[in-house]
């Protein structure tokens, strides 16, 4: 492992992927920053240009995408006070009182410095973690592996919808959609409705693209808005800059932060936005002054902005060491290494082990880009915020239409439109979506792991998977637990409640 | 724009009464997937390999389907409750109006792309999103439209070779090949 991780620095000599990066970088916190749009939705778009690339330029241009976009969202978060992505809404908080009296420049320098070292740190322990870990994973087999996905999903759909019931449907309408096309253990084909199209599958391309970006094109349009913000923003009077004695005070938030970020993040489907939400009350509770919070204070920008960048490294350990996706955007990145020919998973680190550690460096490395560049195209991205929507709808429509007809197959633009105009709809009824992407991606992988865990019970399952192999009986016990809960909970408690009254 | 968001989330009656049909389709379809799905296996595949002891195709889809009916069936129940508590009097007439103008430039785009080729049915879906989003100096319009289809074509197509459908009709793709030819000679240098 050790010799993988040293093979792994040769192979960042390469000027040409910090290139790549600073793109990614770029167009992510211009994405990140317009309130209407996404960071997802820029990753989806533009996956194919990742595909045409080598892997040690594609995969960090879109991880460039992820981080510049978790930034940029807190640019009009605290100059408006719109969070451009749902990880910057707590620095809403504190953002706009921030730049009403007059340090909208402090808040904006203390976003990006606060980002970058939690984002930093989190990758600095991805990237020792994950050797060991992946060690560990290579000790457990197919039924473990079947168990953990199950409770992942579980625990994915619970905590992105609104209610557990629409995760669950997403998830499980997501896995419906994976089982489309060719059957991995037998070489049926299955639900292709007589469709040469379908016999394949659904590739994750146009699903991505239908599932992330037409709805969000079709929901800018809807109100009458010529622009996504309506406010006027000068960034030359956004006051002094961040004095040194100021991030000092703030250094502790920074660091408390990016641990809550790094826990939460190598927790699949919980996310940024949670981990942004627990850094800002763990900041209040931890200040010598709460009363302030919310009225304008550094420390209420440092604590969810660490805390959201923080999470974004410790992603990629469940995605790399068992290919499980902790969210949207980590399923997106599975798609890139799978189109680049590495199935992230227990022995990835066996068989591309110089690469993956290649990766993860220049993640790292990726942060000292990400602050130059966040403090030079500080000033640009504040004004682009205001651009017209008919500018910039057109052409994310069109590349949307470049990304789907970049696998080859026009009729994929078909497909992505259907998809599309579903996930509008059901986004319209509260759904998140990140569960269906996510069982999507996870559903050959489900079933494959299955059929192998039914090869070893010889008949059996149920025996073989709940009483001789113990790690996966507690998770997929823990799974049917929480899924009963989430089911059932709500209506046994309103039951309670009517006859204790 | 969140607060916007906010706006178009609340139950009016209307919307209530659609997320009763969605949950009714969502039973429905799954429910049926999850009945005929031996009859959507189409023959083939590897006969050794669906032994007793391995999964059958049909095994995980019907039971993925099957599970999504069930639970379709209790969102059905939870959304008909909703319908009687629905009193957001907002008119989203106005919005639906414009996502469904939207969706209908998204699909016409879809259909004529194989036809018009990218370039030229691009160039048409940037005009008519521009004029619809309130753009009315025909000078951007039309500089947005033609700058639109010809950079991205430029970019990925030879840049990044990535092809994109070509005009069946033949004189609008060889216009467009001949100036794809002249920007690769102009910026490239070949």
């Amino acid at each position: 492992m050790l010799d993988a991780f040293f093979q792994g620095f040769t192979l960042l000599l390469r000027w040409d992927t910090y290139m790549y990066i600073a793109a990614g970088l770029a167009v992510g916190m211009f994405v990140g920053a317009m309130p209407g749009l996404t960071t997802i939705l820029a990753m989806s778009v533009l996956l194919p240009i990742s595909f045409k690339l080598e892997p040690m330029l594609g995969i960090p241009f879109l991880v460039g995408v992820y981080k510049g976009g978790i930034y940029g969202g807190s640019i009009s978060a605290i100059l408006v006070g719109i969070p451009g992505t749902g990880a910057s809404i707590a620095t809403t908080f504190d953002g706009p009182a921030l730049t009403r009296k007059g340090q909208g420049r402090k808040a904006l320098e203390m976003a990006l410095y606060s980002s970058t070292i939690g984002d930093t740190l989190s990758d600095i322990f991805t990237l020792v973690m994950i050797g060991p870990i992946a060690i560990i994973t290579l000790m457990v087999g197919p039924p473990e592996v079947f168990a953990v996905i199950i409770f992942s999903l579980v625990l994915i759909a619970s905590v992105s919808s609104e209610s557990g019931l629409k995760g669950a449907i997403a998830a499980i309408l997501g896995m419906g959609l994976g089982f489309i096309g060719t059957d991995a253990a037998t070489g049926s084909t299955r639900m292709t409705f007589g469709l040469e199209a379908l016999s394949a599958g659904i590739p994750l391309i146009p699903l991505a693209i239908g599932v992330f970006a037409i709805p969000e094109v079709i929901e800018a349009v809807e109100s009458r808005a010529v622009r996504f913000i309506s406010e006027n923003i000068d960034i030359s009077k956004a006051g002094e800059r961040l004095r040194w004695s100021e991030f000092k005070k703030s250094i502790r938030t920074i660091l408390r932060s990016t641990a809550i970020g790094t826990g939460i993040g190598m927790v699949p489907g919980v996310g940024q936005v949670v981990a942004a939400f627990i850094g800002y009350s763990a900041a209040k509770r931890a200040s010598s002054h709460p009363e302030t919070f919310g009225q304008g204070e550094l420390d209420g920008i440092a604590g969810p902005e660490a805390a959201n960048n923080a999470v974004n490294g410790p992603t990629l350990v469940p995605l790399l060491t068992l290919g499980i996706p902790g969210d949207n955007v980590t399923a997106i990145l599975l798609g890139a290494f799978v189109a680049h020919g590495m199935r992230p998973g227990p022995q990835i680190f066996q068989e591309q082990g110089p690469l993956m550690y290649a990766l993860l460096i220049t993640i790292v490395f990726a942060n000292f880009l990400f602050i130059f560049l966040g403090y030079v195209l500080l000033k640009p991205f504040a004004r682009a915020i205001q651009f017209k929507k008919a500018y910039l709808i057109p052409v994310i429509l069109a590349l949307a239409f470049v990304g789907t007809l970049s696998t080859g197959a026009n009729s994929d633009v078909i497909i992505m439109v259907t998809i599309g105009i579903c996930s509008y709809i059901l986004r319209k009824f509260k759904f998140d979506l990140a569960p269906l992407i996510i069982a999507f991606v996870l559903a050959e992988p489900i079933e494959y792991r299955l059929s192998q865990t039914m090869l070893y019970a010889r008949g059996d399952i149920f025996q073989y998977l709940f009483v001789q192999r113990p790690v996966a009986s507690v998770f997929l016990a823990a799974a049917i637990t929480w899924s009963f809960y989430l089911l059932f909970g709500p209506w046994v408690r309103r039951r309670l409640k009517g006859r204790l009254a | 724009m969140e607060s916007e968001k906010i706006t178009s989330n609340l139950v009016t009656p209307a919307m209530a009464r659609a997320e009763v049909g969605i949950a009714l389709v969502l039973v429905t379809t799954s429910a049926g997937l999850s009945i005929f799905m031996p009859d959507l296996i189409a023959s083939g595949g590897i006969r050794s390999a669906q032994t007793f002891i391995t999964l059958s195709p049909v095994f995980f889809p019907r039971l993925a389907f099957g599970l999504l009916a069930l639970l379709s069936i209790g969102y059905v129940f939870k959304t008909s409750f909703q319908i009687a508590g629905a009193d957001d009097t907002t008119n989203n007439s106005d919005r639906f109006f414009r996502a469904g103008t939207m969706v209908i430039i998204a699909i016409s785009y879809a259909m004529v792309v194989d036809v018009l080729g990218y370039g030229a049915s691009t160039l048409f879906m940037t005009s008519v999103i521009a004029l619809f989003l309130g753009l009315r100096r025909w000078r951007s319009v039309l500089s947005l439209s033609i700058l639109v289809p010809v950079m991205i074509r430029f970019i990925f197509e030879r840049l990044l070779f990535i092809s994109l459908p070509r005009s069946e009709i033949e004189w609008i793709g060889t216009f467009e090949d001949m100036l794809m030819v002249f920007l690769t000679g102009l910026l490239l240098g070949h």
